[in-house]
């Protein structure tokens, strides 16, 4: 079905652009101050994508597939959202735990969509 | 008839236990960094101790998979990825003492998804099923 091939680009898209997010704080934290600069913008990217996944997953699951895509979809967006609002405060005791269960979720839906059969219609 | 098929019992809670414990150090990790980052410097005390043995972990982790995999007719996978894991958590634990950052956060990332994934597998239907038996 169609909406699943979306659905699985557009999870790889969030997966390939969320795990550049660890690097580049990494790059910062060694003292490379432009990688926060870039650090920020694929971050708000990363939500955007998330809101594109909810859209694609929802519309994938009223069309017969899963409830868990857009669920998943949905807890991870509204993660990524407290995740933001977290590093513009700079509370780190939660920015950096948070970032790393969000890298583990995003990963592992989009591993979890190649693995979903297209409904026979 | 049917015969009867080796699954993995013992030799599985014995992993499932090595991986709590694994996931447990292992997700405090990240917590305690961000706490040191955030300014609270006693963070670190528990974080370095923390990093220095999970090593010895991933090769307790290791013989149980062995036993897992030879005693228990399970998987040889989970005893290459804890292979991965001993090296991964090593280099980790160099980068860290090296304060470079580009390798320790992305690298740790990894390992704290790794453990944790294997873990929640090690509780799911998959991993009591033997080898020789259809992985459905």
């Amino acid at each position: 079905m169609m909406s699943l091939a979306v659905l699985r680009l557009v999870a790889v898209t969030h997966a390939a652009a969320i795990c550049l997010q660890p690097i580049l704080a990494g790059v910062y934290l060694n003292g490379t101050g432009g990688a926060q600069r870039i650090h920020e913008p694929v971050g708000l990217a990363v939500a955007a994508v998330a809101t594109i996944q909810l859209l694609v997953a929802t519309i994938w699951w009223r069309s017969g597939g899963r409830l868990t895509a857009p669920l998943v979809s949905l807890l991870v967006l509204i993660g990524e959202s407290v995740q933001i609002g977290m590093g513009y405060s700079r509370e780190l005791a939660l920015h950096l735990p948070l970032g790393i269960a969000l890298v583990g979720a995003v990963v592992g839906f989009a591993v979890w969509t190649r693995r979903q059969q297209a409904a026979s219609s | 008839m049917t015969t009867k098929v080796l699954r993995p019992r013992a030799s599985l809670w014995t992993l499932r236990i090595t991986l709590l414990l694994h996931a447990g150090l292992v997700v405090a990790q990240p917590i305690l960094a961000g706490y040191f980052l955030s300014g609270e410097v006693d963070a670190m005390d528990a974080h370095g101790p923390i990093g220095s043995t999970l090593w010895v972990i991933s090769m307790l982790q290791f013989v149980a998979a062995l036993f897992y995999w030879l005693a228990g007719g399970g998987r040889l996978w989970p005893m290459l990825v804890t292979a991965v894991l001993f090296v991964a958590e090593f280099v980790q634990l160099t980068y860290g003492y090296l304060q470079n950052f580009a390798v320790h956060v992305p690298l740790g990332t990894a390992i704290v998804v790794t453990v944790v994934w294997m873990t929640v597998w090690s509780f799911r239907p998959a991993a009591r099923r033997g080898r020789k038996e259809p992985s459905r």
